[in-house]
């Protein structure tokens, strides 16, 4: 079954003369489970499509469906609750809040509203900050932790709700190839688990990891290869 | 942990932003207090110094006579008997209103003729204390007052009659001695014989008995028509605010009122703009973080509030700070102007208004900011990196 389908979507910046097509009239399907890269040079519109896949932006024209649910129509409730529980994002870099420490960080989610962090979502949290390989480094500032460190944090935050989906949009375009390799090797281990991936990535080797990827240049796909 | 712990964290995280954001807003607020409380006692002070320079109501018995005028000529006043008011009662009905504390000085006149010379001469018994203080420019010194029987005549009668020191004023074949002679006031206490109203009661057989009272009256914190309709309550007398000399006083108090006021206003909204500036710069550096936070599914009433709640934190905190400093410094003006305050407790209810209003101010001013922060869009927060 589909977990994203993606009728003719297109995404325009400015109107007129200076309209700018970011991605343009794009179709893609997605399994769950499947682990999908996108390539593709910088202004071809990868992050503008991923952006538009994670529900994070809308787009100008199409039809977009996040298990069969049209998410271009949403309230902006059931959008919130998208992002909360089913819908996960990383990014270059680790957004983590610096005056919060790991777990906090990963705990962010929980955290909109007035009601207290409950016991369950801490243990929660301590548990995906112990998959992503931070054990005993729960109560370190983001300042406190290296590079590939933080976006593990950032990982932990994103799996932290057993979302269906996570998107990464290069997750190891500010790590050197080793920490770079171990997000990687991170990510393919969770999509082993089930969860289905979204890589926005420049290197080439890294795109191995994936089961599909897909060229991008223009704003369109050139290239949709398994 | 919860939306709140944002905030504080954030606060936390600039504390030398927030301090010295906070010093600012305390100065402002503590401005406004002092300048209150000073505006306030000053206005206080300013009053009874001008209750001392004549009566604002007047206490009549109930009319029994009606002036009479033809052709704009007036003919004075057609009386069918000479009536009096009780002094005891119709004093203590003053004294005992609600707003008692406004009551300065109740100033009860007993008017009769006597004779000097075989030429008729007009007396008012007072009660020389409260006269005194209605007319503090009067050259008499408190201890002649003290006397049994003080008599003293104005400037005008007494250069017309030939009236000096020692001089015998016959009332009812009683002589009165005069103590003394008023200098010119240029008012009609020149063409007047004071005396102790006892004493003329008792030589007139009017025991008790006054044809006026004179009364000053504070109004800076009621309005003199709350005091006439409460004395009114308490007596069958017909009360009187005189309405020029209430507005003139009233009109120079509320001119150093409302001169506080605008400083007020402008330094209130100093205050917004500031504060304004303050969250709008903390947004724009935050863009970020509320990328993210709407990112992992942040409501947009959650970034409003917890925009709204860092704003709120500081404006309560900088409202304690600010009433306890304005206070203190409003105490310490006063006390350099040589003005007394009675009370010297801290109003708590004064406090609560005042962090109420700091309160108001950041929710108001953080308010645009926090709506532009819930309306970021996450893709676009998150592009500007």
């Amino acid at each position: 079954m589909n977990i994203i389908t993606a009728n003719n979507i297109s995404k325009v910046y400015g109107n007129g003369d200076s309209a700018v097509k970011a991605v343009d009239d794009v179709s893609l399907e997605l399994e769950k489970g499947e682990f999908l890269c996108i390539l593709g040079r910088s202004g071809s519109g990868k992050s503008t499509l991923l952006n538009l896949l994670a529900a994070l932006d809308k787009p100008t024209c199409g039809k977009l469906y996040f298990n069969g649910r049209d998410i271009i129509n949403i309230s902006g409730g059931e959008l919130n609750k998208l992002r909360r529980k089913q819908i996960a994002v990383i990014f270059q870099f680790h957004h983590l809040l610096p005056y919060f420490t790991a777990e906090e960080n990963v705990l962010l989610p929980c955290m909109n509203g007035i009601t207290p962090v409950k016991n369950e979502h801490r243990n929660t949290a301590r548990a995906s900050l112990d998959i992503v390989g931070l054990s005993g480094k729960h109560n370190r500032l983001p300042n406190q932790l290296s590079g590939g460190e933080q976006q593990r944090v950032a990982i932990a935050r994103a799996i932290c709700s057993s979302p269906e989906i996570l998107f990464a949009d290069e997750p190891t375009g500010s790590l050197d190839k080793e920490t770079g390799d171990s997000i990687i090797a991170l990510l393919s281990e969770l999509n082993k688990k089930g969860l289905t991936i979204v890589m926005i990535t420049h290197q080439q080797d890294y795109a191995a990891a994936a089961d599909r990827i897909i060229n991008m240049e223009n704003g369109k796909i050139k290239i949709n290869s398994y | 942990m919860n939306l709140f712990t944002i905030s504080f964290r954030n606060i936390q995280r600039r504390p030398l932003r927030a301090v010295l954001f906070s010093v600012v807003f305390i100065a402002g607020l503590a401005a406004v207090v002092g300048l209150h409380y000073v505006s306030i006692h000053i206005g206080q002070s300013m009053e009874e110094k001008l209750s001392r320079f004549g009566a604002n109501v007047m206490i009549l018995p109930k009319e029994n006579s009606h002036s009479v005028s033809y052709g704009g000529v007036q003919l004075g006043s057609l009386s069918y008997a000479v009536t009096y008011l009780n002094e005891t009662e119709t004093v203590y009905a003053v004294r005992s209103i609600e707003f008692n504390k406004n009551i300065s000085a109740v100033a009860p006149k007993l008017i009769v003729t006597g004779d000097y010379n075989g030429e008729p001469v007009l007396l008012a018994g007072v009660d020389w204390e409260q006269e005194i203080f209605l007319n503090p420019a009067w050259d008499i010194l408190e201890e002649d007052i003290k006397t049994p029987v003080y008599t003293i005549a104005g400037y005008s009668v007494a250069d017309r009659f030939g009236i000096n020191i020692g001089t015998d004023i016959s009332v009812n074949e009683t002589a009165l001695k005069v103590d003394h002679i008023l200098a010119e006031n240029g008012d009609d206490s020149d063409n007047l014989i004071f005396t102790t109203l006892s004493n003329l009661q008792s030589v007139t057989g009017s025991i008790n008995k006054v044809n006026f009272i004179e009364v000053a009256a504070l109004c800076s914190a009621c309005p003199i028509d709350d005091i006439v309709s409460q004395i009114s309550a308490n007596t069958d007398a017909q009360v009187k605010a005189l309405q020029s000399v209430v507005k003139q006083r009233m009109y120079t108090i509320g001119f150093v009122e409302m001169l506080v006021w605008c400083i007020i206003l402008i330094i209130l909204t100093a205050s917004v703009l500031m504060m304004a500036l303050f969250m709008l710069s903390s947004v724009n550096e935050r863009k970020k973080e509320i990328g993210i936070m709407r990112a992992v599914g942040y409501s947009k009433p959650s970034i409003f509030t917890a925009i709204c709640a860092e704003a709120a934190i500081l404006a309560i905190l900088s409202g304690i700070a600010g009433y306890i400093a304005g206070y203190f410094t409003s105490v310490k003006v006063l006390a350099v102007m040589d003005i007394v305050i009675n009370d010297n407790k801290i109003p708590v209810e004064d406090a609560l208004i005042t962090i109420g209003v700091a309160l108001f101010i950041a929710v108001a001013a953080a308010a645009v900011p926090a709506l532009k922060a819930a309306r970021l869009n996450p893709a676009e927060a998150l592009s500007g990196l």
